[in-house]
């Protein structure tokens, strides 16, 4: 019969209530290698975005109360 | 800088400052742009080859994982799990990683310029830190569930479409609607479980933001008390403080939104994985790469259960030489598609040997295997693609030629040429613009362009009407010719001419001999015949 038979033991993956699995997260990363001129440019752009986007603040803290 | 243009009237400087600021706007929306192209690009890339790697897997995999994994869990693996990896790199990691720099950025500089007022306002974030924790558990608990709901929504619909005659030929419409309302229903719970724990999230955000500057301003009061403190610096400190807690919480209340997105991929991934190491395939420990297939087969005590101990086959036994045509007759559930199923080593049995050629089924190679055996099935599956490519299956090294020359020997070739665009006809979904005929005749053409030493005709006759049953009957002859087959037929006129006939009962042999033979033994056989041919 057609109807739907899905059962908890195929579907539910468990929950192991690791709030943050290294492992799985590494092999994840993995599927990046081949990626990985690309992803050395995100990350510096990641860090040159970081200080662009927060030098008007510190220009305006600083410019205000610290000269 | 600022200040002091604006104190001491300085019109050069502050438009020097403004170009300044305005130029570091400009670079900042530049390298945003390359920052969520680069970071989706990766992302797409990294999909592509996982989707890539999961559907070939998923290819490989032996027929007995299809029989306990339904297909629109598959798909949601494929297509939407897969999904949710593509957004851990353009939303998640590389943008969690600029928030933690921008961060730290913010914790340098209040640590710098007064490390008490620092320390002040960073007292909340042990508590941000163990509230983060928990909304990490809910979250991935939450996230689970609503990938789980998805998964079966996505089969509950697959399997509904896929099997929407029967849900109108038994009038089914209203009740199956009603447990789709029920999965659906799961489906929103769980969602709203998800949005609930970042709902919650959120304002603990808020309430901490507030407690930090709540801290600095009672502890810049206090100051107020001490001689040699000037309150105009302390106003200044204050305001200065209150801009830095906005930058501070500011990437904390990004964090947990990409936080989310990261904990959804690790989820989606995370199933992905699960089918990707599935070690459900049939062992290719193949010692014999190459040879050239002549069709001798023998199967010797061969034992064979889909869950053991439950045998479907028990200890069978029967061979056939090279060009001969083997017949097996006998009710539903004897294990007759079983035999077929183990020499197409879609299964694998557990007991016994089958020799083709004299080498051992499981040391030959698959793939070698599958080139020789070819399968028509009674059930015909056609793609949505034009009678051409359904033949050739997309093997460039078949021509147009040798299809057409193939049509012509089966006795195909008139009804293709009657069809609008007649090779380039498109099928339909499942060949549904064509007769169950018309569809069985296509599935031996591109039997015979394949060109198999043994061929499996698996009830390939039962669907077919009188009309197109002497059609079937002349291709199924022109099939056989000179290759060793196996053909599975209800009706014995479609068998009286095989050199042998085995009848099946409950996986034993019974019977075997000619139809002469058998008739004569006045056994099982006979008494089939007998009631076929009353009718």
């Amino acid at each position: 019969m057609y109807f739907c038979r899905v059962n908890s033991n195929n579907e539910m993956s468990e929950v192991t209530g690791k709030a943050w699995d290294g492992k799985l997260f590494f092999r994840i990363m993995s599927y990046a290698r081949p990626y990985r001129m690309l992803m050395v440019g995100a990350i510096a752009l990641t860090f040159i975005l970081a200080i662009v986007t927060a030098i008007p603040n510190y220009f305006w803290i600083y410019g205000w109360f610290l000269y | 800088m600022v200040g002091s243009c604006i104190e001491n009237p300085d019109a050069e400087g502050l438009l020097y400052w403004t170009v300044v600021l305005i130029g570091l706007l400009m670079s900042e929306a530049i390298g945003q742009f390359f920052h969520t192209y680069v970071g989706h690009i990766i992302g797409q890339n990294v999909i592509k080859d996982l989707r890539l790697e999961l559907f070939g897997h998923i290819t490989r995999l032996r027929l007995k994982y299809f029989d306990t994994h339904p297909i629109g869990m598959l798909v949601t693996r494929a297509v939407s799990d897969i999904e949710t990896v593509a957004d851990v790199f353009s939303q998640g990691l590389l943008t969690i990683f600029g928030d933690l720099l921008k961060l730290a950025g913010v914790l340098v500089c209040m640590f710098v310029i007064n490390w008490e007022l620092a320390l002040m306002v960073i007292i909340p974030i042990p508590i941000l830190l163990v509230a983060a924790n928990i909304f990490k558990k809910a979250i991935k608990k939450a996230f689970q569930e609503a990938r789980t709901q998805v998964s079966r929504l996505n089969t509950f619909v697959q399997e509904h479409l896929t099997g929407i005659n029967i849900v109108k030929i038994f009038g089914r419409e209203e009740i199956e609607s009603e447990k789709f309302k029920k999965i659906n229903d799961k489906h929103k719970k769980a969602h709203i479980k998800s949005v609930w724990a970042y709902s919650v999230f959120m304002p603990i955000v808020d309430i901490l933001s507030s407690l930090s500057m709540a801290l600095l301003i009672i502890y810049i009061t206090m100051q107020l008390d001490n001689e040699g403190v000037k309150g105009s610096d302390l106003a200044a400190q204050l305001t200065m403080f209150m801009l830095f807690i906005n930058m501070m919480y500011r990437p904390i209340r990004l964090l947990a939104d990409r936080f989310n997105v990261l904990q959804m991929g690790m989820v989606g991934s995370s199933r992905v994985f699960k089918v990707l190491d599935t070690k459900e395939q049939i062992e290719n420990n193949a010692k014999v790469l190459s040879k050239e297939f002549k069709g001798d087969i023998a199967f010797k005590d061969v034992w064979f259960a889909y869950n053991e101990p439950t045998y479907v086959l028990k200890n069978i036994n029967f061979s056939l030489s090279p060009g001969e045509t083997i017949a097996f007759v006998g009710a539903t559930g004897a294990g007759k598609s079983s035999i077929i199923n183990l020499l197409s080593r879609f299964y694998e049995y557990q007991k016994g040997e089958i020799i083709v050629d004299g080498d051992e089924l499981r040391h030959i190679d698959i793939d070698l295997i599958r080139n020789n055996v070819a399968v028509v099935l009674q059930d015909v599956f056609l793609y949505s693609d034009t009678v051409l490519n359904n033949i050739t299956l997309g093997d460039d090294s078949i021509s147009r030629e040798k299809v057409i020359e193939a049509a012509k020997q089966v006795g195909a070739h008139e009804f293709i040429m009657s069809l609008p665009d007649n090779y380039d006809f498109v099928v339909g979904e499942r060949g549904g613009m064509l007769s169950v005929g018309q569809r069985q005749l296509i599935s031996f053409i591109r039997a015979y362009v394949y060109n198999p030493r043994i061929l499996i005709l698996d009830e390939a006759t039962s669907s077919i009407d009188t009309e197109s049953e002497e059609l079937i009957q002349l291709a199924i002859e022109k099939l056989t010719e000179g290759r060793t087959s196996i053909i599975i037929a209800h009706r014995l006129s479609t068998i009286s001419k095989s050199d042998k006939i085995i009848v099946m009962e409950q996986g034993e042999i019974i019977e075997s001999g000619s139809h002469q033979e058998l008739l004569s033994l006045n056994g099982a056989y006979k008494k089939l015949f007998d009631i076929q041919y009353k009718k």
